[in-house]
Formats: structure tokens, C-alpha cells, sequence
């Protein structure tokens, strides 16, 4: 009866000290998409912490630095750019973990590069030689498909605006690649991971005519709601994330993501990134 | 005018007025329902025509939308593809086939419609430098190789600063050509020297008119849109009923002629029939007898009831005109007392036998006279006398043959003609006729009576008096010779 008396006592205990966290992440995808392929993440954080773990989609990216700001959420899953934006402006940020690629290349790697690419039928081989065709980038506020790209005009000291004939924004990715199948665009700017995924389903028809520096998966940081103590618990929980986890196969069933979990690197990790925030923008208004 | 023609005449003019009354009807119906059918035909026009005006509106209307959109002036601005495709396929529809969105230099942006297709050149299209020259292009041009209803207005930012260029274009082929004229009995072809369709699978248009284009001339000059009926089959149902209408009518005119010629001959034939029986009758042609001939014939021919009463009264009437007359007849040509021919009736056949001998026939006469009969009626009285009268000429007529005619030529006088009987046969004749008198006995009168007995016959160029005269020159030389006896001419 003693015995009993105990464990129930620790149970409440316990009961008592689990806390309940929001977990934001932004719309990088269908927020329903993304709610199924993170729910399993929360559900083996919950388990495995015994913490509750809520997840939220915001609306976009300022919404979830917002809610960062204002400490309505517990954990947060940022991308590079929005990562190095409010480690500037909050410094009490707490880095936890790095998002793990098992890219296409082969390699699992906590980064992954921009690539600037031609069709091979257009005997594009450099940048140089490519001198008043149609680029297209993806988005400004694209880190693989703007960026650093811009990056990588600059080591060549080429502005974009004025080397190419017209320089489109396609937005997504796999749209950079059908202009330069339907021969709209001459080259353009996309992730690796859009690359091979090219390559599969075209074959190798195209030249990769520039690669970036690795650009830094997307991170997960804690607000100053969550104690260091804490953040270093899930930071661990998120490390030993086993390749075969239900929150891996989800990333890929839901998202497309070959996710093979998470890595906890050095905060300078992302400090290449920041170099990507100073790259000058050419851009003029024609 | 025969009343068969009367009635048919009539009746036909009636009838006549009444399917004249009728085609006019008809023809004013058809004149109604050919102004409807022109009416309505007009009206769709009107409508298509409006539908065609709408369009252009709309391709107006949604390039002034999109050019008002700020997103819209970024995205020209920053060459943004991807945000221009997004904005412009909002609003392709089925009125809005392309969409295009083109930078000063005259290269295409954007394509609604094309999501991987830009970049091109189009600036030496007709409707990029319109646009580019007079800010805007409503027109007709080939749009990447299609002919198309195209409006292009220059793109300006701050509504001052040209930015680029926004064309917006309807596809002009089968279907845009069949959304005008859906729902309604038009069709619509339109021909320009690139293309020629139409929604009538016919080439030619009936009645075909010339859509009115509010259009700039743009680069296809020649093009048309003619509006037209495919087929008059409405019209010509309506033509068909009429002239179905008019068969009709005519077929039952025709008809009811022949019927009604059929009717009345079948049921004035009768009347007819009898009446001009009446009216030979009336105009000599008939005798009474031949009346009751054919009116007996027309009784046997089983006619309508009403025509056989009629023909049966008639037939009554004949019969008692006809006994009247042969009384009449008899009475007129008779003796009364002896019941043989008159004088009168004897002068007429001996007239007769003249007559019938300058053909070739031959005849005699005998004149016969009782002898002393004054004595008879003096001493027996006239009651004898007529006893006398009566029998001896109830003797003769039984010695005489048919063909023969016996009469009274007066008093005790009689005459007997002998038709195809020459001299010596009326002598033979005469003998007998003496000899029955002279030995019968009759039965009131207990003397023997003897008669003269004169014969003449036929000779050329008689008259009735000659041959009467010689006959009665006979009679006297035989009274002369001692009566009871036959004498003859000469």
C-alpha cells in the first residue's frame, strides 16, 4: 500500500511539473501538409520529454518572428535567413538544433548549395559566356534561390541586372527549371535538392555553371520562456531522433524531405549566412 | 342556264369565296410569322452583337483591372513572373484566352495562359508598338500565332510612368465564334486572310450581314465577321405550310367540285331528266304517249324516292291526259251512231293513202250506199233505220280486213278505202261486202237491204276529189243500173 501510495505521489509530482509548449513553424509549405509532417516530431518530443508539445502554423514568416518576440511560443522552427535576422535582434535566442539533409547527393549533411545551371543544349559552360541571356532567380527573399546566388555573382563581380539581358523572378524552384525546359530562360538559380530532382525526372541535360557556399538548414531555436536547462533537454531529445523515426518518414511523406533528423552544430555555423545579408543589391528600378 | 349549272355555279362561287377567304388568312398569317421570323432574326443579331461588344469590354475591363493592381506594377517592375502568372490567370475565362504582360523593350514577362513561356521577343508585333506609340490597341493581330481580339494598354506607374505593356486577347476560333451565337438560330464565319471558320458547317451564310466592328486597323485588315442563318429551313417550314396550305385547299376545292358535280348530277339528273321530258312534251317533241314511255322507263330506273312520287304523279297525270285525249280523239274521228270512222277521219286517211302513193303504194276506193234507206225510215221510222245503219256496218267492218278503213261518208253513205288493193281486189271486195249485205236478215227490219257499191282506183295525180269523184260516178251508174249492184270507173 506504501508502495503504491509512492508511485502515485511521484505521478502527481510529475504531473504537476510537465508543462505544456507552442511550437511555431512557419508556412514554408500547405500548413496542412506541414501539420502532418511535423505531428509526429511533437508527439516523440511529448513522449519523450514528458512535456506537451503544441504546434502551430503561422501565417508567415513575420508572424512566427512576432510571436519569437512577444514569447507566445516555446520552440521555433526557423529557416537561415529569419535564424540570423533574430539572433541579431534578440540575442537571448537559444540555438538548439540544425535540420539534417540526406541529400540527393548521397551525403547527410546540415547544409545544402544553390547552384546556378544551363540547359547543356545551349553550350553555356561559365558565367561569363553567359552574357546578355535570360536569368531567371527564384524569390528575393529566396536564401538558395537569391541570395546566394547574389553571393556568387559577386565573387564573379557580375551584376546580374546589368550582365544578363533580363533577370524574371519565378518564385519556386521547379519553375526555374521548366522556363529553362520551355527555353523561356537561358539559366537561373536553384537549391541542389531541385537539381537532382531535375536530373531524375530530365536526365542529365543541364550544366551546373556555378555552386554556392553550404548554405545552413533551417534551425530550431527556444525563446527566453524555456530555461537553458531545458532547451539543452530537447536539444539532446531532437539529437537522438533515430533515422527510422516516424517524424523522419513523415518530413518525407508529407514534404518531399529526406530528413535524416537533427544536428546540434556551433552557432557560427550560420555565420556564413549573415555574409549573404551583405551582399549589395544591384537591383535598380528600370 | 340548266339548273345543274346553276347550282354548281353557285355553290362553286360560295365555295370559292370561302377558300379565298381562307388563302387570305393564311397569307396573312404567313406575312405575320415572316415579320416575327425577320424580327427575331434581327433581334439575335442585335444580341450577338451586343455579346461581341461585351467582350470587348471585358477584355478592356480586366486590363484596366490588372493595370490598377499594385502587385501588377511590382511585379512589370521586377521582371516577377512568377507573381504576374499568379495575378493574370485569376482572370483568364472563357472570355479571356491570353494574358500577357510585356516590358518596354517589348519582351513578354508573363503569360497567363503559358506559365513557363516568357521571355520572348514580341516587340515587333503590330500590337506591342500600337501600344507602345498610342498607349492602347483594340484590334485584331496574331497572338502567338493565333488570331485574336487583342486590347494592349501601356502599363504606367504613378499613372504617369510607363512601365510596360498589358494585352489581353479573346482567340478568335470555333468556340469564341459559338459563344456568340449560342442559344441562338444564327451563325457566325469569320474570314480573314489567314483564316476562315465559321459555326455553320455550310460555307455560305444566308441573308449574311456584317458584324459592325468598333475596332482599330491593326495588322489583319481584311478581317470579317458575317452573321447570317445557316439555313431558311424556319423559314422555309413556314413557306412549306403555306404552300401545303394552298394544296390543301386547292386539293379540297377541286373535291368538293367534283363532289359536289357528282351530287348533282346524281340527284338533279333525275329531275333533270323528267323535266326535259316535260319540256318535249311542252315543245312538241313528245307526244303524250312517249311521256308516259319515258316516265314509266324512269320509274323502272329505281331513283330517289322524292323523284319517284314525283315521276308517279306525273306518270297518273300522262295516263289521264292521255285517255282524255284518246277519247277526245275517238270522239273527233268517230260516227257515233254505226261506231265506224268519221268523214272527217276518212277524208284524212284517204289524205293519208294519197300521200303514201306518190311513194310507190297503190290503193282503191269503194263508195257505198244503201239502197232506198229513205224508205226504211219512212216506213220502219228512224229507229230502224239507225238498227238498219248499225248492223250493216257492223257487216262490212267484219268482211273487211284490218288494214282496210271503213266510214260513215254521210247518211247512209260509206266509204271504204283499200290500201295496197288495185282494181279488180276492191271489185272482189266490193262484191263480197254487197253480197253479206243483201243475204243477211236483220233482226228488226224483215226487207232484204241492197246497197250500190262504186270503185275507183288509184290513179297518178289524184286528188281526193278526183278519185272520190270517179268512185262516186261508179255509185251513180250502179244506182243507175238498177242498185244492188258494183259499178266501177271508167
Amino acid at each position: 500500500m506504501l508502495v503504491k501510495l509512492f508511485f502515485l505521489s511521484l505521478f502527481l509530482l510529475n504531473t504537476v511539473h510537465a508543462k505544456e509548449y507552442i511550437f511555431a513553424i512557419y508556412p514554408s509549405n500547405n500548413p496542412t501538409k506541414i501539420i502532418q509532417a511535423v505531428t509526429p516530431l511533437m508527439e516523440y518530443l511529448s513522449e519523450q520529454s514528458g512535456d506537451t508539445f503544441k504546434l502551430i502554423v503561422t501565417k508567415d514568416y513575420d508572424e512566427l518572428t512576432q510571436r519569437i518576440e512577444e514569447k507566445s511560443v516555446d520552440f521555433a522552427w526557423v529557416n537561415s535567413k529569419n535564424f540570423v535576422l533574430l539572433k541579431e535582434k534578440k540575442p537571448s535566442l537559444r540555438y538548439l538544433v540544425t535540420y539534417l539533409e540526406n541529400s540527393k547527393s548521397g551525403q547527410i549533411t546540415p547544409y545544402y548549395r544553390s547552384f546556378i545551371i544551363a540547359l547543356k543544349e545551349t553550350n553555356i559552360t561559365t558565367l561569363e559566356n553567359a552574357k546578355g541571356k535570360h536569368f531567371a532567380f527564384t524569390d528575393k527573399e529566396s536564401t538558395s534561390g537569391y541570395a546566394y546566388p547574389m553571393m556568387i555573382f559577386e565573387d564573379h563581380h557580375l551584376n546580374p541586372y546589368t550582365f544578363f539581358q533580363k533577370v524574371f523572378f519565378l518564385k519556386k524552384h521547379d519553375k526555374v527549371i521548366e522556363a529553362l525546359i520551355n527555353h523561356s530562360i537561358d539559366i537561373g538559380a536553384i537549391s541542389d535538392g531541385t537539381y537532382y530532382s531535375a536530373r531524375e525526372k530530365y536526365g542529365d541535360k543541364f550544366n551546373i555553371l556555378a555552386s554556392s557556399a553550404p548554405i545552413p538548414l533551417d534551425a530550431i531555436v527556444a525563446s527566453e520562456n524555456v530555461s537553458i536547462e531545458e532547451s539543452q533537454r530537447i536539444s539532446k531529445l531532437l539529437e537522438n531522433i533515430p533515422k527510422d523515426a516516424p517524424s523522419n518518414k513523415a518530413f518525407e511523406e508529407h514534404l518531399g524531405w529526406l530528413s535524416a533528423g537533427f544536428v546540434k552544430k556551433d552557432e557560427h555555423f550560420y555565420d556564413t549566412f549573415k555574409k549573404t545579408l551583405k551582399v549589395p543589391i544591384y537591383e535598380t528600378l528600370r | 342556264m340548266k339548273l345543274y349549272d346553276k347550282i354548281l355555279l353557285l355553290t362553286t362561287l360560295q365555295i370559292v369565296a370561302i377558300f379565298i377567304f381562307g388563302i387570305y388568312q393564311i397569307q396573312s398569317l404567313y406575312l405575320t410569322q415572316k415579320k416575327a421570323f425577320d424580327q427575331k432574326n434581327l433581334i439575335q443579331i442585335e444580341m450577338i452583337q451586343k455579346r461581341f461588344e461585351e467582350k470587348l469590354i471585358e477584355l478592356q475591363k480586366t486590363a484596366h483591372i490588372l493595370i490598377n493592381s499594385q502587385e501588377v506594377i511590382t511585379g512589370i517592375l521586377s521582371n516577377d513572373t512568377d507573381m504576374l502568372y499568379n495575378w493574370s490567370k485569376l482572370f483568364l475565362s472563357s472570355s479571356i484566352d491570353k494574358i500577357h504582360f510585356i516590358d518596354l523593350d517589348g519582351t513578354v514577362i508573363s503569360r497567363g495562359e503559358a506559365e513557363f513561356r516568357f521571355a520572348d521577343d514580341i516587340s515587333k508585333q503590330f500590337y506591342t508598338q500600337q501600344a507602345l506609340l498610342n498607349n492602347t490597341f483594340l484590334g485584331i493581330d496574331r497572338v502567338d500565332g493565333e488570331e485574336c481580339l487583342v486590347y494592349t494598354e501601356r502599363v504606367k506607374q504613378y499613372g504617369e510612368k510607363p512601365i510596360g505593356i498589358i494585352s489581353v486577347a479573346l482567340v478568335i476560333d470555333h468556340e469564341f465564334l459559338s459563344s456568340l451565337v449560342e442559344g441562338t438560330t444564327m451563325s457566325l464565319a469569320y474570314q480573314s486572310e489567314h483564316q476562315s471558320i465559321s459555326t455553320a458547317k455550310e460555307r455560305t451564310l444566308i441573308n449574311a450581314s456584317s458584324l459592325s466592328l468598333m475596332l482599330q486597323s491593326g495588322s489583319i485588315n481584311d478581317a470579317t465577321f458575317s452573321i447570317g442563318l445557316t439555313s431558311e429551313k424556319e423559314l422555309l417550314a413556314l413557306k412549306e405550310a403555306r404552300t401545303n396550305f394552298f394544296l390543301g385547299i386547292a386539293l379540297a376545292l377541286i373535291v368538293l367540285v367534283i363532289a359536289l358535280h357528282f351530287t348533282l348530277l346524281k340527284y338533279l339528273k333525275e329531275y333533270e331528266t323528267l323535266a326535259q321530258v316535260l319540256i318535249d312534251f311542252y315543245e312538241d317533241r313528245l307526244d303524250i304517249k312517249d311521256v308516259i314511255g319515258k316516265i314509266k322507263l324512269s320509274i323502272h330506273k329505281q331513283p330517289t324516292t322524292e323523284i319517284k312520287k314525283i315521276a308517279e304523279a306525273l306518270f297518273n297525270m300522262s295516263q289521264k291526259v292521255s285517255d282524255t285525249q284518246n277519247a277526245l280523239e275517238l270522239l273527233s274521228s268517230t260516227d257515233q251512231l254505226t261506231a265506224l270512222a268519221n268523214r272527217r277521219k276518212l277524208e284524212e286517211y284517204l289524205e293519208q293513202k294519197l300521200k303514201e302513193s306518190n311513194r310507190g303504194n297503190f290503193f282503191s276506193i269503194v263508195m257505198l250506199d244503201i239502197d232506198r234507206f229513205k224508205v226504211i225510215n219512212d216506213t220502219y221510222g228512224h229507229e230502224i233505220g239507225d238498227h238498219v245503219l248499225i248492223h250493216t256496218a257492223n257487216l262490212m267492218q267484219s268482211v273487211i280486213r284490218e288494214s282496210d278503213m271503213l266510214g260513215r261518208w254521210g247518211g247512209e253513205e260509206f266509204l271504204l278505202i283499200l290500201p295496197q288493193t288495185n282494181l279488180e281486189g276492191a271489185l272482189v271486195m266490193a262484191e263480197q261486202l254487197r253480197s253479206k249485205i243483201y243475204h243477211y236478215q236483220f233482226e228488226h227490219y224483215p226487207q232484204r237491204v241492197t246497197m250500190c257499191l262504186g270503185v275507183a282506183e288509184y290513179r297518178v295525180n289524184d286528188t281526193p276529189n278526183s278519185i272520190l269523184r270517179r268512185a262516186d260516178h261508179a255509185l251513180y251508174r250502179a244506182k243507175n243500173n238498177g242498185r244492188n249492184k258494183v259499178e266501177y270507173e271508167n
